[in-house]
């Protein structure tokens, strides 16, 4: 026969589950005498058999079914508020956030118009040149300036 | 030794003037630009509708104010001839250094005193012998003086 190990699971399943007719049984257990790896895991199911099960409460499934009824009952909008709807949104955002930062980067810079330009005018400057332009301006029109 | 000393006698003025000529240069060009900037804000300000101007013009106080709004005006009135000949004039005394234009500006004030047209050519006849300004700095003074330069000897 061959070894559980090698691709026999199937026939492993059926015998713990009880469905294998009689004489495979008795061959797997045959075999099982003989292979030590086979031999232990019959060993190890047999212990785990014997292990006391969970005791269940008598309305669990009950309970179970009346919660998602619950759930199912609510409007559809107190649901979107369960972080899990949101989870695949924040890459989404960040990516989105990335975007709107290299498109505002990659903006010119409004240029300054000319009355706001204007507005920096140094006077001391302005000064200056007007009374260059008077020095300038030929005497018999200078007396004007 | 010789040809060591041969060697750097040649590469000193070499970096001089890599170094040097450069930057004053630059600092020739920036002034320039300055100078251009100045003559700039009259014109943006002459270019202005005048309320634009009187509202920029503001924050001054009233008096310094209204004297620059009636010399703007004043400007204004000028034909576009005379105000393109009087921003060549500018121009070229602009384009001369800072030392130079504080003596030019201290020359031309003191033939603006000067009243009468022949004491204001014996003043530039003075000053032309003197030596004191260049060619280009004397031919500014005489257009200003509207006084014709002497012919040459």
């Amino acid at each position: 026969m061959t070894c559980f190990t090698e691709n026999n699971a199937d026939l492993l399943i059926a015998y713990f589950e009880h469905t294998l007719p009689a004489d495979e049984r008795a061959a797997v257990e045959a075999h099982a005498a003989k292979c030590a790896d086979c031999g232990g895991l019959l060993a190890a199911h047999a212990l785990m058999s014997e292990a006391p099960a969970p005791v269940v409460s008598t309305d669990f499934d009950a309970r179970l079914y009346a919660r998602i009824r619950e759930d199912q009952a609510k409007p559809w909008y107190v649901g979107m508020w369960h972080f899990s709807h949101w989870k695949f949104a924040i890459p989404v955002a960040a990516v989105a956030a990335m975007l709107a930062v290299g498109v505002f980067l990659s903006q010119p810079q409004p240029a300054i118009d000319t009355q706001t330009k204007a507005e920096s005018i140094d006077v001391q400057q302005l000064e200056q040149a007007l009374d260059d332009l008077e020095l300038l301006t030929p005497l018999a029109e200078a007396s004007n300036i | 030794v010789l040809r060591l000393f041969l060697i750097l006698v040649l590469l000193v003025p070499a970096a001089w003037a890599q170094e040097v000529l450069p930057r004053e240069k630059a600092q020739k060009q920036k002034q320039l630009k300055q100078q251009q900037r100045e003559n700039d804000i009259v014109e943006r300000l002459l270019a202005m509708p005048p309320r634009q101007r009187e509202r920029l013009l503001s924050q001054l106080p009233e008096e310094r104010r209204r004297r620059i709004l009636a010399r703007l005006e004043v400007l204004e009135l000028l034909s576009p001839e005379e105000r393109g000949q009087l921003r060549g004039r500018f121009d070229a005394f602009s384009a001369f250094p800072p030392p130079r234009q504080r003596l030019l500006r201290r020359e031309l004030q003191n033939l603006r005193n000067l009243q009468r047209p022949e004491v204001r050519r014996r003043r530039l006849a003075e000053l032309k012998a003197s030596g004191q300004f260049s060619e280009e700095e004397m031919q500014l003074l005489y257009e200003v003086s509207g006084a014709p330069p002497p012919p040459e000897e």
